[in-house]
């Protein structure tokens, strides 16, 4: 799976980078997606988590207690923004302390876990992938985090270095 | 696909200058709260037990989304003596409107 992480400027701030993932070959991140696909149909609820993802950066920082913790494996950082209460739009996320995080895709959460809905799973197995491949990165040396973000190889072709 | 995916930035980026300050407003109020539950020396499940509430409730009064009632804050301030609710202008402004009303009354 290749992909590249590309920061997202209108909610990066003093806090907290905040970037999402484009896959290869497509045109929009995945947080992108996320929001095309449901602005219409959820748009206050979209709108509640763009602003809050904007504070994260701008003021909060990526603080636990903002996500909904231990969403993947344990210790990969995935995790998703908490829902508005009764309103269940989920979107899956990484965070790194609290300096930067990596916005995913999601959905609507009609099931309580989201190994039982296709859709979800998708979107939560990606950023278990995601994140496995860049703690590696991050272990090798080729992708350093500071309190700028992410620098050095954010461009990740994983065929390539098998 | 790229249009429309600008379009719907600039469309939130344009809703965010009404709502962002709504939404601010609850995470600092979260962030207040744990934080002072950290300087009590409190786990959170201590916490719960002192308001009589469940850990889970309180995981959601400090995700940034929860609308909090008067009541709540006032019991949250009590248990962890923190400011949450200041509303200390009130009283001057009445004591003024007296002075006032006494001070033309005596002309």
């Amino acid at each position: 799976m290749n992909f590249e992480l590309k920061k997202i400027q209108e909610l990066s701030g003093n806090k907290c980078q905040i970037y999402s993932a484009v896959l290869e070959g497509e045109s929009m991140s995945l947080f992108e997606s996320f929001l095309a696909t449901f602005y219409e149909d959820y748009t206050d609820e979209v709108q509640d988590i763009y602003d809050r993802l904007k504070f994260i950066g701008r003021e909060g920082g990526a603080r636990s207690q903002f996500f909904k913790m231990h969403e993947g494996t344990p210790g990969d950082g995935v995790c998703a923004l908490y829902d508005i209460p009764n309103k269940r739009l989920r979107l899956y996320c990484i965070i790194y302390g609290t300096v930067a995080v990596i916005l995913g895709g999601g959905g609507i959460k009609r099931v309580r876990v989201w190994q039982d809905d296709e859709f979800l799973r998708k979107h939560a197995e990606l950023m278990i992938r995601i994140s496995r491949i860049i703690s590696l990165r991050i272990k090798e040396g080729d992708i350093k985090i500071s309190d700028d973000g992410f620098t050095g190889n954010i461009k990740i072709n994983e065929d390539y270095d098998e | 696909m790229s249009k429309n995916k600008d379009s719907v930035m600039s469309q939130l980026e344009s809703r965010s200058i009404v709502n962002y300050e709504k939404v601010a407003v609850k995470m600092r109020l979260a962030i207040k709260i744990e934080d002072a539950i950290i300087k009590a020396g409190l786990t959170k499940k201590e916490f719960a037990m002192r308001l009589n509430k469940k850990p889970s409730e309180i995981s959601k009064w400090l995700s940034g989304t929860h609308n909090f009632t008067t009541d709540t804050l006032c019991d949250i301030a009590k248990v962890l003596n923190v400011n949450l609710v200041d509303v200390s202008g009130v009283e001057e402004r009445e004591n003024v409107k007296s002075e006032r009303w006494l001070a033309s009354a005596v002309r």
